[in-house]
């Protein structure tokens, strides 16, 4: 895929989690106008970037959902369950249609008439805003009574064309601008804002330009008329470049208002005069839009890359920002009604725009995966390269050589820790997911359900990051299944009809800890028991250990639900969360109150890429196991070797037969008769592997063998040795597969 | 949305001839062969690889290049002729075939000839089955014989993949 489709889909993947995570706050808390804002501007920049890649269909619909969202706004409404459900099956219908475009190009959906037409239906129907002028509320409360009547009807008609078309409707009821007049004013009553009209109507400081004060006379004229005005300012870049395109940012104004007056500010040079690289042309535009000032500075911030734009509403005090403080009229108006209560939501709306302005643009550039890696490499290289000049001091070494080595190890070290760090990513990158899986999963069992997450800041490698989403997708759908239990049970027992599952992670000893905890009705052990008798593996009369129950539902084919949904408890899960944790060189553990709640501790490396190793030795040849397989290491003695049929051997630990591999033989070396015994053990299963000697232990960076050449059955990689030499990592869950393969042959045939 | 358009890649022809194409050619025994230097990353002085245990015997076994694990496989053992021991002139041509990066070990590499592609004639029956197809063509440049090789051949991945069924 060429690059420009690439960052289309990166882009565009951000923008569709980004309407979710807006949506699925929004639902959750007070409507923030900000907040608003961001669903709106993703959804707008998300309609660009699909018109610009020629996927009509994407950006066609999302310009419908962008028109409901924008009526959301306008009429700052809660958004309903109902609604959130809408506004989220669109998202996902986004995402689907996103991902077809990928294989089938600009292909339509048919659920998206639908879809936006229920959502339209929603809007009409729903909904009473907090802020409504009493007139509206009136006529609506009306029909609620009777039926329907003539005016109302036609009322909602005119609602309905607003939300469907992007700006101002040709037409609009009378009794509708009033309302959004109203709005404007942030709660003021109808008689205030008539208050504030006058005091605005007050003669100004002098000094502002001629254009200016026509401007501002024409808005006069139109206060109260019920569509804001604002100037707007353009000033180009001083070059032209290929990311500016002065055209269409006449052409999205003209989508979402109406240019009333436009004025050249410069004298244009005559065609002699012109340079070629320069871009000419700064104007001033009337404009009115009913559109929020912070929504009509982000289209401009989104088309006007490089060129200054300025902004100033031309009335009320809808939202005096910081451009619009820079000129003396505002300065005015910001006074003029500052015994109104309006001045406080204005504070507010400042405050916000401030904040916003801060959030709004990370502090972050994109880089691919592939050169973070290079220069990872490099790094490693580079350490390398220390640890020779390190090891080539000798006593000759004079003192300033010595000092100036010491220091680049210092130096080295750091650059290596700070490369590593690049490629973490926060968990809030994965945790991020949850909250719409625990709510549809919640939903669909009858279930309430608080979801909180903690320590999204912490930091994990990427890959590490990617393959932890299943085990973790599994875990906190089992919560909800099997640890909250339903509204009424809970009430019964005396909790919240809410019930809270937790989500955190931390980092402690070079380790990450992820967390998934309920306070739901806990694990039944003794259920526990009664299954695992019935599954034969203990009998009436064992009484295990709690850890050893807990340790029964990591087994294949274990699960205690009494009825099987279709989210989880198929006894398939929790043997595969575990199996998955362990690959990544993790672990997992249990801790449960009955009555109380389960808690879930994962834990996992900081990165995939690095791992505690433990360098065997065969003749002059070296291998690396992963640290957290090795169990313990012992000197070989021939008493403790059984050989059933001379084929098939096993070491005698303690009174534990565990099959033998003599690792000379499996790298195809000729066997020697005495060694180490070094006992590796995964997911259960042990083996004794006979080797030379023991070369240390290690911090490793896992290598790939099949990026170049191929898998190489029996290693999981290879790493690069202190001295610059390669060394083969021994993948131990095939070893053990290998060893137990063959014993269970043996059994078959004994 | 900033986006830039992908700029194509820039393959510059370093030939003077329009139908001449640089080669890397070096000494096997007492041929001369050559390998197309666009393939060619770069040429490093040979250091002992790490053996891949059960990898067929051409396969001298795994480098650190870069910090990336790369094969390197034997010339000499690739064409069933005995090896040499390692001299100073030892060297390994890192080549790039099919996004894949590998090592071939040599002798020594003698030089980068201009070869006139349009004098290239087919490889005649000289080799046997099996070798004729790591070659991909003869041409007479001045006094010296030069066969040409296919590295796709030589590093055969099918064949390597074989090793992880």
């Amino acid at each position: 895929m060429d690059s420009l489709m690439q960052l289309f889909y990166d882009e565009a993947n951000e923008m569709v989690e980004g309407m979710e995570q807006v949506l699925l706050a929004l639902e959750s808390g007070e409507p923030d106008p900000e907040t608003v804002n961001a669903l709106f501007r993703y959804a707008h920049s998300f309609k660009g970037n699909s018109a610009a890649m020629g996927f009509t269909h994407l950006s066609k619909f999302t310009h419908g959902l962008e028109s409901a969202m924008e009526s959301l706004r306008k009429e700052q409404r809660a958004l309903t369950p109902e609604l959130a459900t809408l506004m989220l099956q669109a998202v996902d219908l986004i995402r689907a249609m996103l991902e077809r475009t990928r294989t089938e190009g600009d292909v339509g959906d048919p659920a998206c008439d639908a879809l936006l037409q229920q959502i339209n239906n929603a809007l009409s129907g729903t909904g009473v805003s907090p802020v409504q002028s009493s007139l509206e509320r009136d006529a609506q409360a009306t029909p609620r009574g009777t039926g329907v009547p003539p005016v109302q009807s036609s009322l909602e008609r005119d609602a309905q064309a607003t939300q469907r078309g992007t700006g101002v409707p040709p037409v609009q009821s009378s009794l509708e601008r009033d309302a959004q007049a109203t709005q404007r004013g942030t709660g003021v009553p109808p008689v205030q804002s008539s208050l504030e009209r006058d005091a605005q109507a007050t003669p100004r400081g002098t000094g502002a330009s001629p254009v200016q004060d026509m401007l501002e006379q024409d808005a006069q004229a139109t206060q109260g008329m019920g569509t804001p005005r604002y100037r707007i300012v353009y000033q180009p870049a001083p070059t032209l470049s290929a990311e500016h395109d002065p055209l269409q940012l006449l052409s999205e104004l003209q989508e979402y208002g109406q240019v009333i007056e436009a004025h050249f500010r410069e004298q244009i040079p005559p065609v002699a005069q012109l340079k070629p690289d320069a871009c000419y042309g700064s104007w001033e535009l009337l404009y009115e839009t009913a559109f929020e000032p912070a929504i009509v500075r982000a289209l401009l911030e989104l088309t006007a890359e490089g060129a200054e734009v300025r902004v100033e509403p031309l009335q009320g005090a809808s939202e005096p920002s910081a451009a619009a403080q820079e000129t003396p009229t505002q300065e005015a108006q910001s006074v003029a009604p500052s015994e109104t209560p309006s001045v406080a939501a204005t504070a507010t709306t400042a405050a916000v725009a401030a904040a916003s302005a801060g959030k709004t643009e990370p502090q972050s550039i994109r880089v691919s995966t592939e050169k973070i890696d290079a220069l990872m490499n490099l790094v490693s290289e580079i350490v390398i390269a220390q640890s020779m000049l390190t090891s080539a001091q000798n006593a000759n070494t004079d003192e300033r050589t010595r000092a100036a080595i010491t220091q680049m190890e210092r130096h080295v070290r750091d650059l290596h820790e700070r490369v590593m760090a690049i490629r973490l990513l926060p968990v809030s990158y994965l945790f991020n997911r949850f909250p719409r899986m625990v709510r549809d999963t919640a939903a669909k069992l009858g279930k309430k359900v608080n979801f909180e997450i903690e320590g999204e800041e912490t930091e994990l490698d990427r890959t590490l990051l990617e393959s932890l989403s299943d085990p973790l997708t599994h875990l906190i759908r089992n919560a909800i299944d099997h640890g909250i239990e339903p509204p009424d049970e809970r009430r019964r027992n005396g909790k919240p009809e809410t019930g809270t599952i937790k989500l955190s992670a931390y980092q402690s000893e070079g380790r990450i800890y992820i967390e998934v905890r309920d306070d739901g009705r806990g694990i039944d052990t003794e259920r526990v028991r009664q299954k695992a008798i019935q599954l034969g593996w203990i009998t009436e009369n064992d009484h295990p250990s709690e850890e050893t129950l807990y340790d029964f539902l990591f087994q294949p084919g274990f699960s205690t639900a009494q009825q099987v949904s279709d989210l989880s408890g198929r006894g398939v899960g929790m043997d595969v969360v575990k199996r998955n944790v362990e690959s990544l060189g993790g672990s997992i553990s249990v801790q449960s109150q009955r009555g109380a709640g389960t808690r879930f501790l994962l834990r996992v490396p900081l990165t995939l890429a690095i791992m505690d190793g433990l360098g065997l030795t065969v003749a002059d040849e070296h291998y690396i196991v992963p640290l957290t397989a090795v169990v313990e290491a012992f000197q070989y003695d021939s008493l403790q070797h059984t050989a059933l049929f001379d084929q098939y051997e096993m070491v005698n630990v303690r009174g534990e037969f565990i099959p033998l591999v003599r690792l000379r033989e499996f790298v195809g070396l000729p066997s020697e008769r005495d060694g180490l015994i070094v006992v590796l053990e995964q997911e259960g299963q042990q083996i004794a592997l006979l080797i030379d000697g023991i070369a240390g232990q290690q911090q490793v960076v896992l290598k790939s063998l099949e990026e170049n050449f191929t898998r190489v059955p029996g290693f999981a990689g290879a790493t690069i040795l202190g001295d610059g030499r390669v060394a083969l990592i021994l993948d131990v869950s095939d070893l053990i597969r290998r060893a137990h393969q063959a014993t269970e042959r043996y059994a078959a045939i004994a | 949305m900033t986006l830039t358009k992908p700029t194509a890649e820039t393959t510059e022809t370093t030939t003077t001839d329009a139908n001449a194409e640089k080669y890397l050619v070096f000494q096997i025994g007492n041929e001369t062969y050559g390998v197309p230097l666009l393939q060619v990353q770069e040429i490093r002085t040979y250091t002992p690889a790490t053996r891949v245990p059960n990898a067929p015997n051409y396969v001298l076994g795994v480098i650190n290049l870069r910090g990336n694990i790369i094969a390197v496989i034997d010339a000499r053992t690739r064409f069933g002729l005995p090896p040499l021991p390692d001299e100073e002139s030892t060297v390994v041509v890192v080549a790039q075939v099919n996004d894949k990066v590998f090592g071939l070990r040599l002798d020594s590499v003698s030089d980068v000839m201009d070869i006139p592609m349009e004098q290239v004639q087919p490889t005649p029956p000289i080799a046997s089955e099996a070798t004729q197809r790591f070659l991909s063509g003869v041409v007479q440049v001045g006094e010296r014989v030069v066969i040409l090789l296919n590295l796709r051949e030589i590093f055969d991945i099918d064949a390597l993949s074989q090793l992880a069924a």
